[in-house]
Formats: C-alpha cells, structure tokens, sequence
C-alpha cells in the first residue's frame, strides 16, 4: 500500500495528477503510486495515461486528501444496483470546514426519480466537475482527448467533463474529502463570447445551460467589480 | 435534537384540508392513525364540504379536530387557517397534506430524522418524495433541486437529503419559526401555487430539504401535471403563476425560469385542450387578472 499526499492508495489502480504546489501554477505534478516515479511537466496527464492505471485522480492546487478520500471515491465506482460512474467528484472543504462551491461539480444529468434515490444513498448525478477531487476512468481520455485550454481556457475541465458525461455517469461523492489550504482558483467560469459560442456549437450542452453559461457570462461582464469566487483546481491547469 | 424522549419530544400538528372528499379523506386519516411516530394533533379544515365530511371526522375520528370553516377558501384559504390554528396552539411542525394524501407508517418519522441530521441546524421545511399508485414520483410534486447552490446542495447530499427550492403541500412539515418570519399562505391565491409561492418565499432564506426516505403517495386519479383539461383550475395555476412572478418569492432569474415554465404549460394545455374559444376565453381571463392582480 502506498500513499499519495497522505491518502491511502489501494493496489496499483491510481495515479494521481495534481498542480504543483508551489512556485508556477501552471506546472502539474503527477505522483504514481510508487513514489520514486514522481514526474513533473505539462504532460504530466499524458505520463499519467501511460501508467496504464485504469482511475486518474485529479486534484486541485494545494489540496490535501483525507486518509479515506480516494477509497470513498472508487467506492461508489460500481454503487450497488445504480449504473457505474466514469467520473466521481469529492467534497472539497476549506480550512474551517465548509465546503467551497466553485471546487464543487455541477448537479444535474439524470432523471428526478434517479436524483431523488440517489440522495438517499448520499450521492448526486453531475453533469460537470472541476479538477479539484476528481476520479476519472481512464477511456475517458481515451474517448474524449485531453481539456481544450486553448480553446476554453479556465473552463477546459468543465467543459471536457461536460463532454465526458454526456454519454457516461459520474457521482459526486461528498463522503470524500479533500481540504483546501487557501488556493486561490477562480470560478471555473467562461471568459469570452468566443469560447460560449463554441459551447453552444459544441453539441455538449442541452439549450437551458447555454442559457445559464451566457447569463453568467453577462453577469461577469457587467458586474465586473464583484470579486470572482475563489476555489483549488481551475488555476494551473494546462492541457497536455 | 427531535425525538430523544416524551418529555422533550416536539409536537406535531397534521393540517389536512379537505372538500367534499370523504372517502380519500377517510383513508389519508387512517394512515395518520398509523404513524410509528404518533402525531400529537390532526386538524381536519372542512372547506364547507356537503357530503358528510365533517359527521365522519366526529364519529370515525374523534381524536382529531375539525375546523369547520363557513365557505369555501380553497386550499389555499384551507392551509392559512390551519396553519394559524396551529401556529397559535404552539406545535413546532406543522404537517401538511391535501386530503388526497397517503402516508406510509414511517412517513413523519422519516422527515423528523431528517431535521435530526440536516447540516447546520434544523431546516424550515422538509419535504417527502411524492409518489403516484405507480410508485413513480408524482408529476404534479416532482422536487425542484437548488442546483445553483452548489455548497449547500453538496453538504444536504452529504447528509442524504436533497436540497429544494420550493415545495408542494402534500406531506411537507413547516416549522412554525417559518411563519414567524415569513407569514402564512396566501389565501388569496384560492387554488394552485399556494404551496410554491408560501415555500419558494421561506427558502429563498433559509434551506429546505427533501427527505428521501420519507414517503408519501398524492392520491390523483391520474398522475398529471399541471396542464390537465379540468377547466376552471388551469385558470388558477395561469393567474396564480403571474400573481407569484409579480411577487418577490422568486429571485429574478428564477422567475425567468418559471415564466419559461409557464409558457411550457400553456403549450401544453392547448395542445391537450385544443385551440378553441373556450381555452382561449380561460387563458385571456387569467393573464387579465394575474396581470392586474384580481382575485376571488
């Protein structure tokens, strides 16, 4: 059994890609779970894919897991008689212990009845999720290429697992925690009308959240004064 | 904490208002009877009914109360005075539920585990999942998540319970500190949208949560929505709806969603009821009042 920033890692299932903590935010780090073959780089993903690991484990900059995030996160892999998840997303709390809305998934993708059961279970259908406590099966890379920074800058990770869950499950999983020492991402949010309008071109999106993105993105513009929250894994990260 | 013993246990009022439906209302207070955690009080609201309604609340369950209320308020009317009789009479969770409602044997002690375990502090409202005979959930009751609040939507899952934005009156306990801060139903409202305006009001504050557990079947004789070819009552969930856009329950973009639902239903109910003079008569008469603001 190794371990991965203190988190217990279970066989040879996962590696984990996270920023790098300190100096560029834009490096990322991948540790597998033999710690002699940690690597750094901007291809880090692509090293990580390599592996062969069936899991990737995204984090965000200046997370740290809680002994038991990661076995939460392959838990709900497979949820009883639910469909099995290609993506599971973890709680991520700050110092004081609440949670931080912008490292959060989005909630959504499923049926009512299917959200109203799984909240029974204590778990909730999402339709995207920031880089910042994220399990992600590795066809998905396979299937769906890599984040498109260049195309969507901070957003790539929302709008890649929006593509990603389009056509597979993914759980968040709030059982799993990670805590976040103060890092200071932004909302994961669109920054131009270019990059909407490829969003609404890109199929990814049912018409009512291309709505959404562009009211958010006309609040962004007119109210630019209010400070954009604040959040780990959107910040750094850059495709590979 | 909710529950813990006798002496320290909060009371619970049951507020089921009824018309003209006896026999449904005979059964929704036999399942009442039959809570594995007793209710402390069932108020029965008689809206005026003429079937006999009120001999067979005195002779078939004595241990309720019956408020027997002089003309026909509508549900609306029905739920503002039995929750102010309630409220008066210091019950801490006021239950309530339309006379067409059927609650299993763990339905309220259900909802009262989950106030027991809702994150940060007991919650106004809570909500049962709704059913239809089927078991699947009731169109006319499905849930509203609060998706945009991602926090405290994370830490209700967290919890296993699902944060709602508005709730419907068929098994939904208030807490009485609800009307405290917020008021009472507005009885103006007469029929439909009572309910969503009353809780979207409350929880534009304060959290409100489904319990996922706790069950409870809306009786309808065929699980329909809003839009269903019954006349009068589309002109009171058309009217209704443009009263509650006008209000301030619903933050602005949330009205630009509800009135896109609006518009939805009333594609709907054309295309169930026909283009014809008759739907047009009803639906320019509720867009007059609700624009105008006319009520019965």
């Amino acid at each position: 059994m190794s371990t991965i920033g203190g988190t217990a890692v279970r066989g040879s299932d996962v590696v984990a890609a996270m920023p790098f903590a300190a100096g560029s935010r834009d490096e990322v780090l991948a540790q597998s779970q033999r710690p002699a073959e940690a690597f750094t780089g901007t291809d880090a993903l692509a090293r990580a894919l390599a592996s062969q690991a069936p899991w990737i484990w995204l984090l965000g900059d200046r997370v740290r897991p809680r002994p038991d995030a990661l076995e939460q996160l392959l838990d709900q892999a497979r949820p009883g008689d639910e469909r099995p998840a290609s993506l599971l997303a973890g709680m991520v709390l700050d110092a004081a212990g609440a949670a931080v809305a912008p490292a959060l998934p989005a909630g959504g993708g499923r049926e009512l009845a299917d959200v109203v059961r799984l909240a029974g279970r204590s778990l909730l259908p999402i339709r995207h999720a920031p880089f910042a406590n994220c399990l992600v099966a590795r066809e998905c890379f396979i299937g769906e290429g890599f984040p498109q920074r260049s195309r969507y800058g901070r957003y790539a990770p929302v709008e890649w697992t929006a593509r990603v869950l389009r056509t597979r499950d993914g759980y968040f999983v709030p059982a799993s925690v990670v805590v976040s020492d103060g890092g200071t991402g932004r909302r994961d949010g669109l920054t131009s009308i270019p990059a909407l309008a490829r969003m609404a071109r890109s199929g990814t999106w049912t018409r009512g959240e291309t709505l959404a993105a562009a009211r958010a993105l006309a609040g962004q513009v007119i109210g630019g004064a209010r400070a954009p929250a604040r959040g780990p894994g959107a910040a750094g990260w850059r495709a590979a | 904490m909710v529950g813990i013993a006798d002496g320290e246990r909060e009371r619970v009022c049951a507020v089921v208002v009824t018309r003209d439906r006896r026999e449904l209302l005979h059964e929704c207070l036999l399942a009442l009877r039959a809570q594995e955690r007793p209710v402390e009080q069932v108020l029965v609201v008689d809206n005026a009914s003429s079937d006999g309604t009120a001999g067979m609340v005195r002779s078939s369950f004595p241990e309720a109360r019956l408020l027997s209320l002089g003309e026909n308020l509508g549900g609306a009317g029905g739920f503002h005075r039995g929750m102010a009789w309630a409220h008066a009479r210091g019950y801490e969770w006021l239950w309530l539920m339309d006379d067409d409602t059927l609650v299993r044997q763990d339905t309220l002690a259900a909802l009262l585990a989950g106030a027991d375990r809702a994150p940060g502090g007991v919650p106004l409202v809570l909500t049962s999942q709704v059913r239809w005979k089927d078991e699947s959930l009731h169109p006319m009751n499905a849930p509203v998540p609060r998706w945009r609040a991602r926090a405290r939507l994370a830490e209700g899952i967290a919890a296993g319970l699902l944060l709602v934005r508005y709730a419907t009156f068929v098994s939904t306990m208030v807490r009485r500190e609800a009307i405290d801060r917020f008021g009472l139903p507005l009885v103006h409202y007469f029929l439909w949208s009572d309910d969503v305006e009353f809780t979207a009001r409350v929880l534009r504050h304060a959290p409100g949560y489904l319990v996922p557990e706790s069950v409870a079947y809306h009786w309808t004789a065929a699980p329909h929505a809003a839009a269903t070819p019954s006349g009068d009552r589309f002109y009171y969930h058309v009217r209704n709806s443009l009263l509650l856009l006008r209000g301030s329950s619903l933050s602005p973009i949330e009205r630009q969603d509800y009135a896109r639902y609006l518009a939805r239903s009333i594609r709907q109910y054309l295309h169930v009821n026909g283009c014809n003079r008759s739907s047009a008569l009803l639906l320019s008469r509720a867009i007059r009042d609700g624009l105008r603001g006319e009520t019965r």
